[in-house]
């Protein structure tokens, strides 16, 4: 059985169907590359799975209907990386990152108090794999965009939630930092974690993804494996755009190279 | 170690401001006072004519400072604070009609109930406004238009006023003091103030996860539509009932969070009880400096907490502008 399995799911919002017809399954250890163009509803997508939007349709995890997961029980389940990286406050790094604990907390002084020696050990473990442990002690306003891409994805490692969502954690990296964090989420996969992760670049989810979901105007165009998913006409069908697709070392990389008059939702029906 | 110092400075300024008047008493005399023991004047003296006083500034300043700290908190904005709810203003709006009526004067309580009733009625209002589909920038935008509105009401009646000693008595009321009031005012807004206070710091831990924004922050299984509602009824009960027994008093609400905020690393969760008891520190300091220069008329403490709190803002934006820069 998959761990996460959606059926019809459909988010509806402002009028118009934002997410349309949507089925995916995600197994344990799957790193899923949700792709395609601005508005295509990959976020709406990755939200309604983090039950942050009203949807349609069921997704389930383990089995049960996430929408009744009790909330706390839920938030240990699922860990959600959102677009907007902005911190409000100027907390320091080791505090921002602890709040991943804050599913954990009991009693009443939930998220500000002592924390156990397991919720250390969570804590200290992500800084650890997110190369941040170094600024543990740093104000939160005073981080470079990159430092703060990795301590927001610590954050999300410290929920140890079997399920991860990311959206675009690589949006603000250099190429070096988005290869570290595509290489992290890849082993949190192989340690049995199912990772959901937005992206743009087309050669990062070719390389790190085990499957792929091409998203257009809210449905799906192509899902599956990695071959399948980045053809030249998927590309073109979605994005609008003409690319070079290569090999090296096994795998295919591309390189998007023209744009192409778009094809529209009627002539492809 | 904070909440500690604060408590201390807040003991040590209540004993200053129960010995000092027009019979000044020394430590050990309010002491003595307090318990009961010592001569009969002393303990008529402190506990019924400056127990009262001390007793409402705690009040008053524990419900601005927390009301102040976890509306920065919920909404994310450090220039939030109780009044921008419209709550002191509809509060301040329910008194200055029973003044402008004459009703305050047919009984005592009728007054404070009136400012208690406005400001439950702009809190189902401002409940009413965000329910459905709600989010903080609604919440902030509907406050200030009831703050308008409130602010607006109450200029009518005084622009109205029947006789102007009608409007000294709203003009002065609306200044807010803490001076001339006894248990009665006390017990009247206590049990509102105890409420809204427990309201507000069951509400802290939820608040440090709101750092990262509303949808991480649900993600961590915080329920924001049940934490807005407990912040909203928390700072109305509590602002809301001291306003009614004291009168408007600005600025303690924004300023104190802003004073405390680098003492607790930054986090709005543990801010919000060294927020409100800076309140209290701040409220209680302030009581006592408006009675030091001998002038015989002494200012109203609304106005010296704005006069304190006002420059103190500016300077606040001056270096968060230089921040940016």
């Amino acid at each position: 059985m998959s761990r996460l399995e959606l059926v019809e799911v459909a988010v509806h919002l402002g009028g118009r169907f934002l997410v349309e017809a949507l089925s995916l399954q995600v197994g344990a250890g799957e790193l899923v590359g949700l792709i395609g163009p601005n508005g295509a509803g990959k976020s709406t997508l990755i939200k309604a799975i983090a039950q942050l939007l009203p949807y349609r349709g069921s997704i389930r995890l383990h089995g049960d209907p996430l929408d009744q997961i009790p909330a706390r029980e839920r938030a240990r389940q699922l860990a959600y990386l959102s677009q907007d990286d902005r911190v409000q406050w100027p907390i320091s790094v080791a505090d921002l990152v602890a709040l991943g604990r804050h599913p954990y907390r009991g009693g009443w002084w939930r998220g500000a108090g002592r924390s156990s020696t397991e919720d250390q050990h969570a804590i200290e473990s992500a800084m650890r794999a997110t190369d941040v442990w170094s600024l543990r002690a740093r104000a939160s306003d005073t981080l470079s965009g990159g430092e703060r891409a990795r301590v927001r994805l610590a954050r999300a490692l410290a929920v140890e939630a079997p399920l991860l969502l990311a959206d675009e954690p690589v949006a603000a990296l250099d190429p070096r930092h988005q290869l570290e964090v595509m290489e992290l989420l890849r082993t949190q996969a192989h340690q049995g974690a199912s990772v959901i992760v937005v992206l743009h670049d087309l050669t990062l989810a070719s390389r790190f993804c085990d499957r792929l979901l091409l998203l257009h105007e809210g449905r799906t165009v192509a899902s599956g494996t990695v071959e399948r998913v980045l053809s030249a006409d998927h590309l073109r069908l979605a994005y609008g755009i003409g690319a070079v697709i290569g090999e090296h070392q096994g795998q295919s990389y591309i390189i998007p190279w023209s744009c192409e008059s778009l094809v529209s939702k009627a002539e492809r029906c | 170690m904070l909440n500690l110092f604060l408590l201390l400075t807040l003991a040590l300024l209540s004993l200053l401001s129960l010995g000092f008047g027009e019979a000044p008493l020394s430590a050990g005399e309010v002491i003595a006072g307090l318990l009961g023991i010592g001569p009969e004047t002393h303990q008529v003296i402190v506990r019924e004519i400056r127990l009262p006083r001390v007793v409402l500034a705690w009040l008053v300043g524990l419900s601005l400072g927390a009301s102040g700290a976890a509306l920065q908190g919920l909404l994310r904005n450090p220039l939030a604070e109780p009044g921008l709810l419209g709550i002191s203003a509809s509060a301040s709006l329910g008194a200055v009609l029973t003044l402008y009526f004459g009703l305050a004067l047919v009984n005592p309580w009728i007054l404070p109930a009136a400012a208690m009733f406005c400001a439950l009625l702009a809190t189902l209002v401002l409940q009413a406004l965000t329910r459905a589909g709600s989010n903080n920038l609604t919440l902030i935008l509907a406050g200030v238009a009831l703050s308008s509105l409130a602010g607006a009401l109450t200029s009518l009646a005084l622009n109205l006023a029947p006789n102007p000693s009608d409007a000294q008595d709203i003009v002065l009321w609306l200044l807010g003091s803490i001076s001339d009031r006894s248990f009665d005012d006390i017990w009247l807004c206590l049990p509102f103030v105890l409420l809204g206070l427990t309201l507000l710091l069951w509400c802290a831990p939820s608040l440090d996860a709101l750092a990262l924004g509303e949808a991480e922050a649900s993600s961590l299984g915080i329920d924001l539509g049940r934490l807005r509602t407990l912040i909203i009824l928390g700072s109305a009960l509590s602002v809301g009932s001291t306003v009614a027994v004291t009168g408007a008093i600005g600025f303690v609400g924004l300023v104190v969070p802003h004073l405390l905020r680098r003492f607790v690393g930054f986090r709005p969760g543990p801010l919000l009880p060294a927020s409100a008891l800076g309140g209290a520190v701040l409220v209680l300091a302030a009581d006592i400096a408006l009675r030091l220069p001998e002038t015989g008329r002494e200012p109203m403490l609304g106005v010296v907490t704005a006069l304190i709190g006002a420059p103190f803002f500016l300077a606040l934006v001056l270096r968060s502008r230089r921040d940016l820069l």
